[in-house]
């Protein structure tokens, strides 16, 4: 009864007028990264964060605007998976297996209109588990004390290297990177400068929000710098067709939008996996519960829901525990709570009763932005798929351009775009190397987080090291990050061998 | 460049950390943990995770050639460029000058790189000077 007040409350706030044109402007911006090959979440949310800050927005309306990017990118990105066999974002690299096919026998709109409802059945329910779930992790976080957040905090990276990474010693590295950048500026409990050189520049650290930009959009940018062909022919108008499905149609992707949506949500739920591994599980399970006459990967309707109602359920799960805990599962829910911090809003149990507004109006804003989203993405599709049309020639320098306008509004100097710039080249170089840069932003973002609750722990314990694994929470989360970390080495190759198998 | 050699930059990166942590000055409040512990943890995480880099490459990247990385390289010098002269000569030219070598670069024709990133510049510069109140660099033109 409590939440639904609660919730009712949070209805209030995301009804105002402000932030209900900032959900619809979201949505409609998440949608475009989600469809735009190249752009995904993560990239979406990085370049509106500066933005929303430098436009002083409140934490609320901030959440409310870049919760729905997050979201519209995970409906987004199947548009071109369906269209053009080409993943909007990585979530959407299932979708092309089934949804292409389609396209290729004249069935692209009913794909698009039947993915945009297991889009919506997905975050839908993703949503109402997380106003199930968060209220109840958070009164277990609340026995958390330092420790256990500590090793929080170490689970979150070690399990990040898991299904998702093909080499656990380059995410060690790359989170490593992260935390080691987190550790540039004076140090926050004794007030002493350091790796800072003398820098008077560096003494305030290195802005997370310069890196996270630099990282995700400025070096999106050398990406299609380098793989730019001088054969490069505009693409072609894609070919929609009837986008209303038959009733059997409907009634037999039913079953599959809610097995996947299950998994989803567990697969977001749980740390480091995030919406990839969410379509990823479902596409697979689907295939092999469903596949009894050999369609899938030929354009089976079920083949293109299932990963669909799966990653918009897994963004849904991701949330649960980057509000409840404040130890984010994926890249694009690390970017959020990178957003709260700089907000100085403290994530984590004491934002459910220190800032229940924040809480409740964004997930209250979640299920509008759901609705606008179905919307947008059933009828309206064909002009979202208009966007593909766009040639990245004209595409990238907005989104260059725009990037260099959020830090700039920030701090208005010349060293944090220089910064910027540094780290998108570094973000390119990461990447050619296949070093994930999912870790980095997590380390610049956790750590200092992380380093203070070690510190706090010891402080309490007097300095006494074993103390780590005095309570048997911490015991318990010790043991996941350990499992969490090896159990991969096993799977591994029957993971990469089904995906391979997949693209074939 | 392969994980051979990023390894190797990565274990020289190591021990340059263990010595940035090694001089940082202590401070006369202390708690049981100082500011030097938590960047020896993650040095020590770096040299090792290095030394599996070096010992136990991943198959060499594919590189595209030569002339390609050298545009991107020359892309960066030219956005650092633009950090740099933004706040003296104002946002709408620069912004034109770097959009248009971005667009180029892309496969646009100059003429056409020149007349979007026009359109890009001074529409960025009325939405958000104009919109939504943001305060981007003005040079001595006030634009």
């Amino acid at each position: 009864m409590e939440t639904l007040n609660l919730l009712l409350d949070g209805f209030g706030i995301a009804l105002t007028l402000d932030n209900f044109i900032l959900a619809l402007i979201g949505c409609v911006l998440g949608t475009i990264f989600g469809a735009l090959p190249g752009l995904g979440p993560a990239n979406g949310v990085a370049i509106l964060i500066p933005l929303s800050f430098s436009l002083g927005l409140s934490a609320t309306s901030s959440m409310i605007l870049l919760a729905s990017v997050y979201y519209g990118a995970m409906y987004g990105g199947r548009i071109s998976s369906i269209l053009l066999n080409i993943p909007g974002d990585e979530p959407a690299l299932m979708t092309t297996i089934d949804g292409y096919p389609m396209t290729l026998q004249g069935r692209a709109g009913e794909a698009l209109t039947l993915t945009g409802f297991a889009s919506f059945f997905g975050a839908m329910f993703a949503t109402i588990g997380l106003v199930l779930l968060a209220p109840q992790l958070v009164k277990v976080a609340f026995l958390f004390g330092p420790a256990e957040y500590f090793a929080l905090f170490v689970m979150a990276f070690a399990t990040l290297g898991g299904v998702a990474s093909n080499n656990q010693a380059k995410t060690i590295l790359a989170s490593c990177l992260g935390l080691g950048i987190s550790t540039i500026g004076v140090d926050h409990q004794t007030g002493v400068p350091r790796m800072s050189y003398g820098e008077i520049d560096l003494y305030d650290g290195i802005d997370f929000l310069v890196v996270i930009v630099g990282m995700f959009a400025v070096s999106e940018v050398f990406v299609f710098i380098e793989n730019t062909r001088s054969s490069n022919k505009d693409s072609e108008r894609p070919v929609i067709g009837n986008i209303i499905p038959k009733l059997a149609t409907v009634l037999k992707t039913v079953p599959s939008m809610i097995r996947s949506t299950l998994l989803g949500f567990f697969a977001g739920v749980l740390p480091g996996a995030g919406a990839s591994l969410g379509s990823f599980v479902a596409y697979t399970f689907e295939k092999k519960i469903s596949n009894k006459e050999d369609t899938f990967g030929k354009g089976d309707e079920r083949g293109v829901t299932a990963p669909e109602a799966g990653n918009n359920a897994a963004a849904g799960g991701a949330l649960v525990p980057m509000l409840a805990l404040g130890v984010p599962g994926s890249g694009t829910t690390a970017v959020l709570l990178a957003m709260l911090m700089t907000l100085d809003v403290t994530p984590g149990p004491l934002l459910f009763t220190q800032n229940p507004d924040v809480v409740w109006g964004l997930i209250a804003a979640l299920f509008i932005g759901n609705v606008v989203l179905l919307i947008l993405n059933v009828p309206l599709v064909k002009y979202f798929s208009m966007i593909l049309l766009i040639p990245t020639k004209y595409l990238m320098p907005v989104v260059a351009m725009v990037s260099f306008v959020g830090i700039y509004g920030i701090s208005g100097s010349s060293f944090d775009l220089m910064v910027m710039v540094l780290f998108g080249l570094l973000g390119w170089l990461l990447r050619k190397l296949s070093i994930p840069l999912v870790p980095v932003i997590m380390g610049v973002i956790l750590g200092e987080p992380m380093e203070s609750n070690l510190r706090r722990a010891m402080t309490i314990y007097d300095g006494d090291w074993s103390k780590l694994l005095s309570s048997n929470v911490s015991l318990a989360i010790w043991s996941i990050t350990i499992i969490g970390f090896v159990l991969p080495f096993f799977f591994r190759k029957k993971i990469k061998s089904t995906m391979s198998q997949l693209k074939d | 460049m392969n994980d051979r050699i990023f390894g190797s930059i990565s274990f020289l990166l190591s021990l340059f950390y263990i010595y940035s942590a090694f001089i940082i000055e202590e401070s006369f409040i202390q708690d049981p943990v100082g500011p030097k512990i938590f960047p020896y943890i993650i040095a020590f995480f770096l040299l090792t995770s290095s030394l599996f880099l070096i010992f136990k490459p991943d198959p060499k990247p594919e590189w595209a050639e030569f002339g390609k990385i050298i545009e991107v390289l020359v892309t960066a010098i030219v956005l650092i460029l633009y950090a740099i002269i933004l706040p003296i000569i104002g946002f709408v030219i620069t912004t034109f000058l770097a959009s248009s070598f971005i667009s180029w670069r892309l496969g646009a024709t100059i003429k056409s790189a020149f007349l979007v990133s026009a359109a890009i510049s001074i529409s960025i510069f009325v939405l958000f000077r104009y919109v939504l109140g943001l305060s981007l660099a003005t040079g001595p033109l006030g634009f």
